[in-house]
């Protein structure tokens, strides 16, 4: 079978040969490499190392050394993170700034100042090492007040500052006339008038305002505006409409009638959008009667309630209500500061 | 059909080849030069497969200290081939090639009509039968020097060539019905 079936010629062109095999054989074979025409390409001469590199044992080296620097710089950099250095210096960026009354040069730097002040048109940056640094915009005065391992506490007397943390929560406070701002791991900015009035703004992450016993937190994209007298203003975004944040400066601050205050109720609601949702949540906080009926009842218009919560139940104030409520808007978790990172890269 | 040297000594060619011993490489290149010819031939316009066949051979000599098993080289260097060959087509258009009519019978056409037809069909063969065909139809190997320079079973490549063939015979047997690859 071996030598004479047309399947073996097939095979190995032994045997009795399929005609039809023997026919493509003959059509095909011109197209067969020939005498290795254009022979073996010139090789480049192999460096002695590259060899090396691809041998197991050298990339078995190089892991061991890749596993060696994670296991052993990550406790490094968590600490320096999370405990940073008792160390700050103050940089000059632009225009006249004082450092501890004595003037400092746009270039010049300065260790440990307890109080910046910045001039009309100067700038200054306060640099905390890898946990962030805080920008003084002209005429501020930021006072150092405490500065310790992984405890950084100022005072912002008067101007704004913008600050760029990456910091376990708590570790950056910033203090005001009106309020104290913790800072939860995010950038954010700061304004206030020597009265205390002024504002927050939340660019990235969370930030914690307290005035005495109320504390509100603020995410990323919202604001939240400062007055003197104990008298914090319901955070909002920063991008709604004009309509609505009138109405919520009057229904925050101003002492109006009855019949005034459910106006400027109406209004704050109607102009409300499903993303301010999150401010009517805050104003829960403090709202009774009718009032609270009426915003929860338009914040559930716009973010409807999750399965198990109930009006019922935010209208007393079930605080598993209310988080569940408020967590499926979606603004991230505050624990997760360090997903902030980016806030360090230079602007 | 005489049959070649077994595979058997490649890992020492290898070997030394690997460490820039370019006469061992100069020896793998003579006896895989047919393989790569041919799996290139069975998908890559005919003329480029010689430049692409070289290029094949450059990227095995700079890729050789990767290779893990050196006993492996005939299959390891079949894949270069063909990723070679696919590559090619991604960079180049594709080209539609038109069979003939009257393939089969011998006076109908020229033989070189004939022969690019016939090349035509086995390229539109799926890529198991048309590699086999190629090598054993074209390039005049053996099934058991397929089986050795490509890596794969002999009983692959015997199931490949008879599957193939019967395939081939069908669509020759069409003469007259125009195909497009």
């Amino acid at each position: 079978m071996m030598n004479s079936a047309p399947e073996d010629y097939l095979w190995d062109g032994r045997g009795t040969p399929d005609s039809e095999v023997a026919r493509l054989e003959s059509l095909l074979g011109r197209y067969r490499l020939g005498e290795l025409r254009q022979g073996l390409p010139a090789l480049a001469p192999r460096r002695w190392w590259e060899p090396l590199i691809w041998s197991r044992g050298f990339r078995l080296a190089v892991a061991g050394a890749a596993v060696v620097l994670v296991l052993g710089g990550s406790p490094w950099a968590i600490r320096r993170i999370a405990e940073p250095d008792a160390d700050c210096r103050v940089v000059g960026l632009a225009g006249e700034s004082r450092v501890d009354g004595q003037p400092l040069a746009q270039s010049g730097r300065a260790v440990g100042g307890r109080v910046v002040e910045t001039g009309a048109t100067a700038r200054a940056e306060v640099r905390f090492g890898l946990v962030g640094h805080v920008t003084v915009f002209p005429d501020s005065r930021l006072r150092i007040v405490e500065i310790r391992r992984g405890h950084y506490r100022m005072a912002l007397d008067h101007g704004k500052i913008t600050a760029r943390t990456l910091a376990p929560p708590f570790t950056f406070v910033v203090e005001t006339p009106s309020a104290t701002a913790y800072d939860l791991g995010c950038s954010f900015s700061l304004e206030t008038d020597p009265g205390g009035s002024g504002k927050l703004e939340v660019h990235t992450g969370w930030v914690q305002l307290e005035i005495d016993e109320q504390e509100v937190l603020i995410p990323g994209g919202a604001m939240c505006l400062l007055r003197p007298g104990g008298r914090l203003g319901t955070p909002h975004f920063e991008d709604a409409g004009g309509d609505f944040r009138t109405a919520l400066a009057r229904y925050d601050f101003e002492q109006e009638d009855a019949a005034a205050r459910a106006g400027t109720l109406a209004a704050l609601l109607a102009a409300a959008r499903p993303r301010d949702a999150f401010s009517l949540m805050q104003m829960l906080r403090a709202s009774t009667g009718d009032e609270r009926r009426s915003i929860v009842d338009r914040a559930l218009e716009l973010a409807p309630a999750p399965a198990g919560v109930t009006r019922a139940g935010l209208l007393r104030g079930d605080s598993n209500m209310m988080y569940a409520w408020q967590k499926q808007l979606g603004l991230g978790e505050v624990k997760r500061w360090w997903i902030q990172w980016r806030d360090l890269l230079p602007e | 059909m005489p049959a070649e040297t077994s595979s058997s000594g490649d890992a020492a060619l290898v070997a030394a080849a690997r460490h820039g011993d370019r006469a061992a490489f100069e020896q793998l290149y003579r006896k895989y030069a047919r393989m790569v010819h041919g799996l290139l031939l069975a998908c890559a316009p005919r003329d480029a497969v010689e430049d692409l066949a070289q290029d094949v051979f450059l990227q095995a000599y700079r890729k050789l200290p990767r290779l893990r098993d050196e006993a492996a080289f005939g299959g390891w260097l079949a894949a270069i081939a063909r990723n070679r060959a696919r590559d090619h087509f991604r960079r180049a258009p594709a080209v539609a090639v038109e069979i003939p009519a009257g393939l089969a019978g011998p006076g109908s056409a020229s033989a070189e009509a004939e022969a690019a037809a016939a090349l035509a069909a086995i390229r539109a063969l799926p890529e198991a039968y048309r590699e086999t065909l190629v090598l054993r139809l074209v390039e005049g190997m053996t099934g058991l020097e397929i089986a050795e320079r490509t890596g794969l079973a002999p009983a692959s490549v015997r199931v490949n060539l008879h599957r193939g063939m019967k395939l081939l015979r069908e669509r020759l047997s069409g003469a007259g019905e125009g195909r497009t690859t």
